[in-house]
This record gives structure tokens, sequence and C-alpha cells, in this order.
């Protein structure tokens, strides 16, 4: 009878190594790249004034974000070594004239933003260093990636991308399969590769390649596959697996190769600023990073996002590339390359979601010039205000007042799902210990507080929205529900919602009401909201249309969504 | 949510509440997460992928995650959450090489029990994948296994009673009682 639960007990899934470091790794560049729940209304918005904006921000449109074009030797580096091209070098204050040149090199401490420039409203919570080395890589089969780049034609922006992969793949496994299993190979330079017109792929001495294009809108897919065949016929590796292209397709250029698997030494220097409203687990306001990568582009450092949202502008006499848009809150990221090889990043991300994007990119970009390098003492006083600040603002003692003017009391305090910041859920009983339900709180002021005998607990398919506080939506809707999707003209965003009532034992909390948290759709026309059910998005039980921030029947959203 | 898992079932339970700091617990939790997603996900690629996803949220949240009392069952829940979301469509194609790369084969190419019993595994619903990993790989108690998956008990039971018959009938299709006398 038990013989098969026998067998998934010892089941031989030998996992994967977990490599050394591997998940502070993780979290460094979870940091770096801190995740976006971007509307398709968002990029579009960010897509139409990313042109008009640089030449806003910089007063000028000579600001761009191709690398220097003065070729010079890589800075000296630590073992192992980066492989710098030369175009990406640092510009020197020199490329940016009549712009204030500050020096944020050194080694002694982290950032800090100037207090003539930081706003009345941030306090200091967090001042930590983190020792290397870090590790960031792709694939764990992955030795280097050579980056190929194509400019907009004034140069402020990257209009399309594609990567060249070297691999250590093991013998065993056909390079066939690599891309779509069902792919002909085709004959380049004499060797068999395979594509699937997004990606080719072939063996090649111990490595494997693989030629990666990212869709682009300007691009057929014919002129996609013609091009990886291009990079291909021109791709030479040498015995370490480092690629080169030569060369690169016309109106290309390699933005240069760097170690799939890189390990950096250093130190990581993180200064953390909030304001008073953010409550416990937010993610910070405005967070300063610097650490000492060097030959690293900035371009290296926002992946894919500068495909689509970046511009250059001038911070404290160096180019700098701005990042960001609308998410479930607004995060810019001003990022840019010391003449030490440091990177310097300063992310901004207000809490409140119904602020002007341009306005909070124009404000990071101010900030930015604030941006100081502390000495050791200055470290030192830092940590330790850092420490202070900490203790309250983690605490959980803000939160009896407001629960009270409710006329409850606290029992638990929880977070909604870490995916959801910015709201706290709090278990509440009456003032005699009864039981009452949940309060949310976002922005230190109670959203809503619902009851345990709610009306949607015995409801299939219904929902509701709540106040429509800083731009969010929140919606709270019947036990079945577990996703939601926001549907536009020009996107869509999908969240699964959670149980209201975590600290009910596990039945009940099944049973309880379940809410989401989403950003809102910026746009002019119809926004429609489904409701998907159990643990199937596609299993949608049922559409409404929001109509000033109600949900109401509509048999075109019905329409829409069954085309 | 931070949640408080009840009184703990079985040794798996126990285990999830010793005290460690991040990289041990990181370093402990991956091989057991990783074993677990395989079997609810069927894939190791992205098993280990979402396991390392969990593991560095729980990094970030050391503090508070660490006070729960099962951080690992914590770890767990957040990993179902991912193998669910759209995380996985997210790097898709990445992943989709690396799965290929990675996928275990015998080394004289045929199937190994194992084999058999994961391309088995494969065949259920996610959902039933999800109960079997987590109450026979992870050896979490059914109490448990319904906090990570946020389902009533009953329907941990039930669910984990059709998968293994299912199952059974994937691994031998045969009818299990005797054909009628002719």
């Amino acid at each position: 009878m038990h013989d098969l639960e026998d067998r998934l007990r010892t089941l031989d899934l030998t996992p994967p190594p977990l490599a050394p470091r591997a998940i502070a790794a993780r979290v460094e560049r979870r940091r770096r790249h801190r995740r976006m729940v971007t509307a398709g209304a968002a990029a579009v918005l960010v897509l139409a004034t990313v042109g008009s904006l640089a030449v806003m921000a910089t007063g000028n449109d000579d600001a761009t974000i191709a690398p220097a074009t003065a070729p010079s030797d890589p800075p000296p580096v630590s073992t192992p070594a980066p492989i710098a091209p030369d175009s990406t070098e640092p510009p020197t204050p020199d490329t940016n004239p009549g712009s204030t040149s500050v020096d944020l090199s050194g080694v002694d401490g982290g950032l800090y933003l100037d207090p003539a420039l930081l706003p009345s409203d941030l306090f200091l919570i967090g001042a930590t260093s983190y020792e290397g080395p870090f590790g960031t890589g792709s694939s764990e089969f992955g030795v280097f990636t050579t980056t190929l780049v194509q400019y907009t034609a004034d140069r402020t922006r990257i209009d399309a991308s594609m990567t060249v992969e070297t691999l250590l793949a093991p013998d065993r496994i056909p390079v066939s399969f690599i891309g779509e299993a069902e792919s002909e190979p085709i004959e380049i330079r004499g060797i068999e590769m395979w594509t699937n017109g997004r990606s080719l792929a072939w063996n090649e001495g111990p490595w494997t390649i693989i030629v990666n294009g990212l869709p682009s809108d300007d691009l057929s897919m014919e002129e996609l596959d013609a091009l990886l065949r291009d990079v291909a016929e021109h791709v030479v590796v040498d015995a370490d697996g480092r690629t080169s292209v030569t060369p690169p397709p016309p109106g290309w250029e390699a933005l240069g190769t760097l170690p799939d698997r890189i390990v950096d030494d250093g130190t990581l220097w993180t200064t953390n600023y909030v304001t008073p409203e953010a409550t416990t687990g937010d993610e910070p306001v405005l967070q300063l990073t610097v650490t000492t990568r060097p030959g690293r582009p900035a371009e290296y450092l926002l992946s894919d996002a500068i495909r689509t949202e970046a511009f250059a502008t001038d911070v404290l006499g160096r180019r700098a590339i701005v990042t960001g848009g609308r998410g479930f809150r607004i995060h810019v990221e001003v990022t840019w390359n010391e003449a030490d090889g440091s990177q310097i990043q300063l992310a901004y991300s207000p809490l409140r979601a119904d602020l002007d994007v341009d306005d909070v990119r124009d404000e990071a970009i101010r900030l930015a010039h604030g941006v100081r390098r502390a000495g050791t003492a200055q470290w030192s006083a830092m940590v330790t205000e850092a420490r202070v600040t900490g203790v309250d603002f983690l605490g959980q003692a803000w939160i009896d007042p407001l629960v009270a003017a409710e006329g409850h009391q606290v029992v638990s305090v929880g977070q909604l799902d870490f995916a959801q910041p910015a709201v706290v859920l709090v278990a509440v009983a009456t003032p005699d210990g009864t039981p009452d339900g949940t309060c949310e709180i976002s922005l230190r002021v109670v959203v809503a507080c619902t009851a345990l005998d709610d009306p949607l607990v015995g409801s299939s398919g219904e929902a509701r929205t709540g106040t429509l506080d800083g731009g969010r939506l929140r919606l709270i809707a019947s036990p079945d529900v577990q996703y939601v999707t926001v549907r536009t003209g020009q996107g869509g965003q999908q969240r699964a919602t959670e149980p209201l009532s975590n600290d009910a034992p596990a039945f009940e909390a099944a049973t309880s009401p379940r809410i989401a948290y989403l950003s809102v759709p910026i746009v002019d026309g119809r926004v429609c909201v489904d409701l998907g059910g159990a643990n199937d998005p596609s299993d949608v039980i049922a559409t409404f249309e929001l109509v000033d921030g109600e949900l109401v029947a509509s048999e075109s959203c019905e329409v829409e969504r069954a085309a | 949510m931070l949640v408080e898992m009840d009184v703990a079932a079985g040794e798996a339970d126990e285990r999830m509440q010793q005290p460690l700091d991040v990289d041990e617990f990181c370093r402990r939790a991956h091989p057991r997460l990783v074993r677990t997603l395989t079997a609810a996900t069927g894939d190791v690629s992205l098993a280990d992928e979402i396991t390392q996803e969990a593991l560095a949220r729980a990094w970030e949240r050391w503090d508070r995650v660490s006070q729960l009392d099962q951080p690992e069952a914590w770890c767990y829940r957040v990993a179902m959450n991912l193998a669910r979301s759209q995380f996985r469509r997210r790097a898709a194609a990445r992943r989709a090489h690396d799965r290929i790369l990675a996928a275990p084969t015998t080394v004289d190419g045929s199937a190994s029990t194992d084999d058999e019993l994961m391309t088995a595994l494969r065949q259920l619903p996610e959902l039933q994948r999800s109960v079997l990993a987590l109450r026979f790989l992870a050896d979490l108690s059914v109490e448990s296994t319904a906090e990570v998956l946020r389902m009533p008990i009953g329907t941990v039971k039930s669910t984990t009673s059709r998968a293994l018959a299912d199952l059974r009938t994937i691994l031998d299709p045969r009818p299990d009682t005797e054909a009628p006398d002719a």
C-alpha cells in the first residue's frame, strides 16, 4: 500500500550543488535589478517620453548612453580580470565640459546624500557594507557573454541588442536541442548550427555558442534570422571561450565581452533612506549603492532595461544612464561610472504611485547631483544613526494607535505578499478580545477593515474595489478568486490574490476574502478586470469593467476577453 | 504575510524549526527545496531557479523570516507561489535551454526507475504534484502542507489520495481487478 509513497520519499533527484555565495550574489543582483511589474501602458508612456526627456534633462542632445569613444587601456583589475573593451572606459569630466565634477572614488565608506539636497522627509534607515566576491551569471554553464548593441540614430538609447554566449556544456548534451528541438541544422563556416529564428547555437571546440537576438518591433523575423547568421558567420572564439564578432553587422557595435559568471572582489556599500509614511517592510525610497567593478559599463548593470527605458544625462560631470518607470511603485535608477572603476547607482522609488513619472525622473536626477562619498568617520556615524532609526522603523508600536482609532486592538501583524509591498495586514480583535477580522494599512493609513463575516466569504466570483490610495487599486474578492488580471488597450497586469486572514487556521484562511493591490493603469479608454479561479489564471470566473474605481458588469469587456 | 506554522507533526517540521544563520540556512535548505520543487514542477533547472529565488527572498528578510517557527516552510510557500506565477514565464527561454542541458539521463540512455516515476509525476496536474512533493519528498505533515499551499487540510488529504491513485494508474495502467470469468 505504501510502496509508492516510499518510492516518492526515496526518489533520486540529486539537485545541482549550490554555488558558494550564490544566494548572496542573487540578493545583490536583486537589489540592482529591482523587480518592476510594469504595465503595458506604462511602457508606452515611458517610450513616448524618453526622447524628449533626454533633451529636457540635459539641456542639449549630446548626452548619449553610448560609451565614450576614446579608446584607452582598461584599468587595472583584480582576479579574474574583467574583459573590458576599450570603448567602455568611463568618460572623463572633460567629456561633459561646463558641468561640475565631484570625485566619488574612495574605499573608506559608502555614499550619502548632501544634506543641502536631501528632501526633508527622507531619513537614513540603513548604511551597510557587504564584502565580495559577488557573483552573477545567467546560466550555470555560462563562461563569457559578448553583447552587441545598436544605438538609436541620436545615440541616446540602445535600439536593439544581441548576445553571444559561451557555455561549457557537457558533451553528452546534443547541441541540436538548444533552442528548439524541431529546428533543422544549417551550415555556417562549415559548422552545423541550429536556429529557431530567435537564437542560433552550435558546438565549437569544447564550447557551445549561442547567439540570442532580443525581439524588436522594428525587426522582422526574417531580418532577425539574417542578423543571427551574420553574427554566427563572424564569431571568433579563443581558447578560453571569449568571443568576438569581427566585424559586427552593419550598424551594430560590441559593448564588450564579460565573464558570464562574474566574480568581483571588493565592497558593496548601500545606503537607504525612507520617508516617515513608509510602513514596515517597504523597500527604501532612496537607495545609494557603490561598488568597484573596473571596466564594467553601466549598460551591463542595467541589463535589458536599457533597451526600452534608458536615456543618458549628465550627473556630476559624468555620463549617467537613467532607467525605470511605472510599476507598483515608480522606480527610477540613475547609474554611472566613476574614474576609479566604481559604479554608482541611485535608486529612487517614491511610495506613492499617483505621481508623474517624468517628475520622479527629474527628481531622481536632481538628487543624483547630491550624491557624496563618506569617509571612515562619517560612514561609521551613518551606521550608528541607521541602527537607531531602524529600530523605530522596523518596530510595530506605531500600528497600535491607528488600529485603536478604528475600535480594534492588534492581534498580530503581517504583510501582504512580498510582491505587493506597502501594505501591512493587521489581525484585529474587539476590545474584549473577540477576533474581528483584518485591517489593512498602507502609507501609515488604515485603508480598510474587513470583518470576519464579510459577505464576500460566502460568495463566488465576486469582488469590490477599495480605496484608491496613492494611485493603487485595492481589490477584495470572494475566496474562489485566486488571480486578478487588469486589461487595457495597451497591456495588462496579473496578480495573485492573497487570503486576507492569514492568521486564521488553514481552513478559515482558505475561505476568507482574498486581497490584491495593483498599480492602476493610467490610460484613456476601457479598463477591464478579470477574476481568475482555482490556481489557473486562464480560468476566468468573472469579468468587470473598472469605472470610476468601481467594478461594473461589462459586456464589452467580456467580448474582448473572449476575443 | 509572515505565517506562524502549526505544531510540527513530522521530522521535517522539527528540522525546519532549527535556528540558523542565513548562510547556513540556505546551504541546508537548498537541496531539500530543489528536490521537492523538482518533483512539483518536473524540472530540475526550474526548481533550482525557483529555490534560489525563494532563498534570496528569505535572505533579504532574514531578520523577520528567521523569527518564524519554520523558516523553511516559508520558503516552500514562496517557492510554490513562484512556481505558479509569471516567474516561470519570464525566464522561460533561458531555463528551457538549461533544462535541456541538465536533463537527467542514465549512462546508457535508458530510463531509470526514478526517471519512470518522474515521467509519471509530470503527467499529474500541478496541484497533485505539489501535494505529493510536499508530503513525501519534503516530508511535511498534512497540516504544514495545507499551510504552504493555503488549502484546507481535508483538501490536502483528498488530493493526496487522488494523486497517489492517479500515479499508480499511470505507472501501471493494468486494471486492478481480474477480468470476469468467461
